[in-house]
């Protein structure tokens, strides 16, 4: 069965709005000619400078364009996604150039699979000893970063933070210093505390607890041979020592399901994009976050997770007390759309579940869940809540208000939000077996 | 700093300044007292980490009161999915036309807007656009539109109340005095004209002149007191919109005044025909009819045979002359100042709309030599009658000029002039005409200058004819981007028909 896709869905897999917006214009049969689809692709000949051939695998929706873009997918790409969302290719027979493009995308990730499988490839030679000489050198200095971070921090809470609205350069200087000490994890959080003095009327409080929770990870790496392996991993993680994906492979803890892509977000900095999916597991009811990176914006991401679609699909979870992040080992068999009943957790379960976590994992920072048939509930001040039945609520942060109470009308429905312990953000939510964005690049 | 809790109040002085800080509860207090041995700040920041995790963790959920007043049920279906995927990309490139069209058509078709784009069409600025989508809003979006107050004017198309109609009309800029004046015009014709007889010696010329305008809406004989303070205006701009109204109104003494006066000045005689003839002086009042100095480049006589003649409905020639359109035009045409007579009756055409004298001034002005009629003169006046045909004269004359049986107006005019939708067959002719052109000659100008109005204008008919592909290899249409937004349009178009037919 092939993905059904929305107008919405096509336009969000536009590496930028002017892709999108050109691809909008080319979604008229006039274009075109020798459109058509069937259950695997959909495909046709756009006309252009020259007549372009472009075809889409409707398994994965990857695409592929005779014309000369570098942008991926082209405008062609899109305005083709578009024509076959709006239901407009009528069904056919896919022309030579399409079925040799698929047969050989078939073979192609028949190959990955093989060389992937285990055991049928000799791991690259290592030279044991350099290798663990490399990791004790970085050890040590992360370790001599994480103690003069300590101390920095110390000063900050000897000498007050009354003084510390005025300052800036020294935010930067410290999480440069964690970047020459390969903790790049660290500088990032010490990044974020730059922008903390005089944003709210409680920024001190924020302050000493974002200080507080790093404090306690800088006292962890002190300790870090004395925790339980899993701790240690999460905290070489937020420190940034990033694990190879062969040892998550050989290491993490696998998971298969029928997956749901329930979220998506897209990130765009200077230099990497940043893909974020949250895949449901329909029978086992865990969240797995998807992490993917392209570099530059514009750039695209070699796997394509199209929110509301499921598949089958092992998982591989990087190690940790609390697991999040996964990596997609394998998908089995198609993807389809998921019309079926989700997994879900009231607020109250939702808190519980948080506080589970933290005891696993206390560096735990968010966790994601499927809040199951809450009314979003705008109140006096403007802010909304999610609440159920029993009136008990989560206030919910940034995300698309509006949309959200549009498609609730006062009424129940299951939104996705990730939760800090204070505040939800919604991503997602599901009406009537229909999935909606509410923030991310889907709007 | 008080109400802060002791450990942000410690970081805050900064523990040099106070080591130790003071009751702690809780949480806190329990990891400060097992911290014990610590420096000062490593205990604060360890504790303040404590506490940071637990409160993440034991958050107490609000208890809040079950909500109320949800959304009534919609009786109104949701519209289909294609046409809710076409609105997706209409509200993305603000296509103002196709979209009201695609509401209009959902209304007929007794739809309604999905829920997921409610917030989007809700934030719509333009009038005529929030005006159409106002009945495909259903249930659910009158319940959003309420709990945002940028969203409550929704629906009204124009402020119900009075008091803050009249506020805006004392208040507001000029555009908005404008519209609540047209509004309550159309509502209450006797109140808008006792706000503006409240202020009209103090307004600007130029708004005294707009005001007054609006004026055609409902126009009575009980405006003629106003009417006739703007006759006698200082500003010429004002006394050219009083006595355009004032010529509306067949029983003002400004009317009667004119229509006297046209039959003393042009007189017929069945054997030689038309006969102009001045008085030795008008009458005092005459100059501020309007018979006053010409504009340059019009000759006095010329002036005024225009302006008399504008203010007598053409149908009362007939009857005084007991002769026909054509034959009084033709006679016209015999005399030194035919096309002066000529604009008079087109002019007059405003007052009563008259295909038989539309038929003989269009068939007139071709005839005439263009020293006697330049083509652009002839193209405006032609417009004006145009203008005032009723709109099955005008598709059925547009037909007739794109078959090149008529000259004027221009074809681009005409077509433009033609308003949505056309019919069937000047459709039909209009594709077929596209369809032949291949070399840039000024009818093929003129059909692609018309590409947007028709893509528009075209009955739902015609739109199958019209989104088949265009094999034409002629530059003027190979990636014209015209064609292209026409093909675009035409498709989107026919897309509401074929999904919204009731």
């Amino acid at each position: 069965m092939a993905i059904s896709l929305t107008s919405e869905q096509a336009l969000a897999l536009a590496p930028d709005t002017s892709v999108a917006s050109a691809g909008q214009k080319l979604a008229t049969g006039q274009s075109w000619q020798g459109l058509g689809r069937n259950e695997r692709a959909a495909w046709g000949e756009c006309k252009g400078s020259a007549l372009y051939q472009v075809r889409v695998d409707l398994a994965d929706l990857s695409s592929k364009c005779s014309c000369p873009s570098r942008k991926f997918p082209c405008k062609h790409a899109v305005g083709l996604l578009l024509l076959a969302a709006a239901e407009r290719l009528p069904a056919g027979v896919p022309p030579a150039w399409v079925e040799e493009w698929l047969s050989r995308r078939t073979a192609a990730s028949e190959r990955k699979a093989k060389r992937e499988a285990p055991g049928t490839q000799a791991p690259a030679p290592v030279d044991p000893e350099a290798q663990s000489r490399r990791a004790a050198d970085r050890h040590e200095r992360v370790r001599q970063g994480v103690e003069a971070l300590s101390l920095w921090m110390e000063d900050l809470v000897r000498q007050g933070f009354a003084g510390l609205e005025a300052e800036t350069a020294a935010w930067n200087t410290q999480a440069a210093r964690l970047v020459d000490a390969q903790a790049p994890g660290l500088a990032a959080q010490v990044r974020q505390l730059a922008v903390l003095p005089g944003s709210s009327p409680h920024w001190p409080r924020t302050m000493l607890e974002r200080l507080g929770r790093l404090a306690l990870a800088t006292e962890g790496w002190r300790k870090l041979e004395q925790l339980p392996p899993l701790l240690a991993a999460d905290l070489r993680a937020l420190v940034g020592i990033p694990l190879r994906e062969e040892d998550v492979i050989a290491r993490g803890e696998r998971l298969t399901d029928r997956w749901v892509v329930i979220a998506q977000e897209v990130e765009d900095s200077e230099r990497v994009r940043t893909q974020r999916t949250y895949l449901l597991g329909t029978t086992q009811g865990r969240t797995a976050l998807l992490l993917q990176f392209a570099a530059g914006p514009g750039a695209h991401f070699t796997e394509r997770f199209l929110p509301g679609t499921a598949f089958d699909a092992e998982l591989v979870f990087w190690p940790s007390a609390a697991p999040q992040r996964a990596k997609l080992l394998e998908r089995q068999g198609e993807v389809h759309p998921w019309t079926g009943a989700l997994p879900s957790l009231t607020p109250e379960g939702l808190c519980q579940r948080f506080a589970q976590e933290l005891s696993q994992q206390p560096f735990h920072e968010q966790t994601a869940a499927l809040l199951g048939q809450v009314i979003p509930v705008l109140d006096a001040e403007g802010r909304v809540w999610l609440q159920d039945a029993a009136g008990k609520a989560l206030r919910a942060g940034a995300c698309d208000t509006w949309r959200l109470l549009a498609l609730s009308g006062g009424h129940p429905l299951d939104v996705f939000v990730e939760w800090d312990g204070e505040e939800t953000r919604p991503l997602s939510a599901r009406v009537q077996e229909r999935l909606y964005a509410l923030g991310g690049t889907l709007q | 700093m008080s109400d802060l809790d002791a450990l942000t109040r410690l970081a805050t002085l900064g523990t040099a300044r106070a080591p130790e800080p003071g009751d702690l509860e809780g949480i806190a207090a329990q990891a400060f007292r097992a911290l014990e041995g610590l420096s000062p700040e490593k205990r604060l920041l360890l504790a303040a980490g404590v506490r940071a995790v637990a409160q993440a963790a034991g958050h107490p959920l609000p208890q809040r009161a079950p909500p109320e007043g949800a959304a009534s049920p919609d009786t109104l279906d949701v519209c289909p999915p294609r046409v809710s995927a076409l609105l997706t990309e209409l509200l993305v490139s603000h296509d103002t036309e196709v979209l009201r069209e695609g509401f209009g058509r959902m209304a007929q078709a007794r739809r309604r807007l999905p829920p997921e784009l409610l917030p989007r069409v809700l934030s719509l600025q333009e009038p005529s656009l929030r005006r159409a989508a106002e009945p495909v809003l259903g249930e659910r979006g009158r319940w959003l539109s309420r709990l945002n107050p940028a969203w409550r004017s929704f629906g009204i198309t124009s402020p119900t109340h009075l008091s803050e109609m009249e506020r805006l009309w004392t208040e507001g800029t000029l555009e908005e005095r404008c519209t609540v004046l047209a509004a309550t015009r159309l509502a209450d014709p006797a109140r808008a004209r006792a706000w503006l007889e409240g202020t009209f010696p103090q307004e600007k010329a130029e708004h005294r002149a707009r005001f007054l305008a609006c004026f055609e809406q409902e126009l009575s004989a009980e405006d003629e007191p106003l009417l006739e303070l703007g006759r006698k205006d200082r500003s010429s701009s004002v006394r050219d919109v009083a006595r355009g109204l004032l010529a509306q109104l067949p029983g003002s003494a400004f009317s009667r005044r004119m229509t006297e006066r046209a039959r003393a000045v042009l007189l017929w005689e069945p054997h030689s025909g038309l006969n102009i003839q001045f008085p030795a002086r008008w009458d005092a009042e005459a100059e501020r009819d309007g018979l006053d100095k010409p504009p340059p480049g019009t000759g006095q006589h010329a002036h005024w045979l225009i302006r008399l003649l504008a203010c007598v409905p053409p149908s009362s020639w007939e009857a005084w002359f007991s002769a026909s359109p054509e034959r009084l035009v033709a006679a016209a045409g015999r005399t030194d100042e035919g096309v002066a007579l000529s604009e008079g009756w087109a002019q007059a055409l405003r007052l009563e709309a008259s295909p038989a004298w539309a038929a003989a001034l269009l068939s007139f002005w071709p005839r005439l030599d263009a020293k006697v009629l330049e083509p652009e003169r002839a193209q405006s006046l032609s417009m004006t009658v145009f203008e005032h045909l009723p709109l099955e004269e005008r598709s059925s004359r547009t037909l007739r000029i794109l078959r090149g049986q008529d000259a004027l107006p221009s074809l681009e005019r005409a077509l433009a002039l033609t308003p949505a939708p056309w019919p069937v067959t000047l459709g039909r002719a209009w594709l077929q005409a596209l369809r032949e052109q291949d070399t840039p000659s000024p009818r093929a100008l003129a059909l692609v200058g018309s590409l947007r109005h028709a893509a528009l204008a075209l009955p739902f008919e015609c739109l199958e004819a019209a989104s088949e592909s265009f094999e034409l290899t002629s530059p003027l249409f190979q990636g014209n981007p015209a064609l292209q937004r026409f093909q675009q349009t035409v498709s989107q178009r026919r897309i509401l028909h074929q999904e919204l037919t009731p």
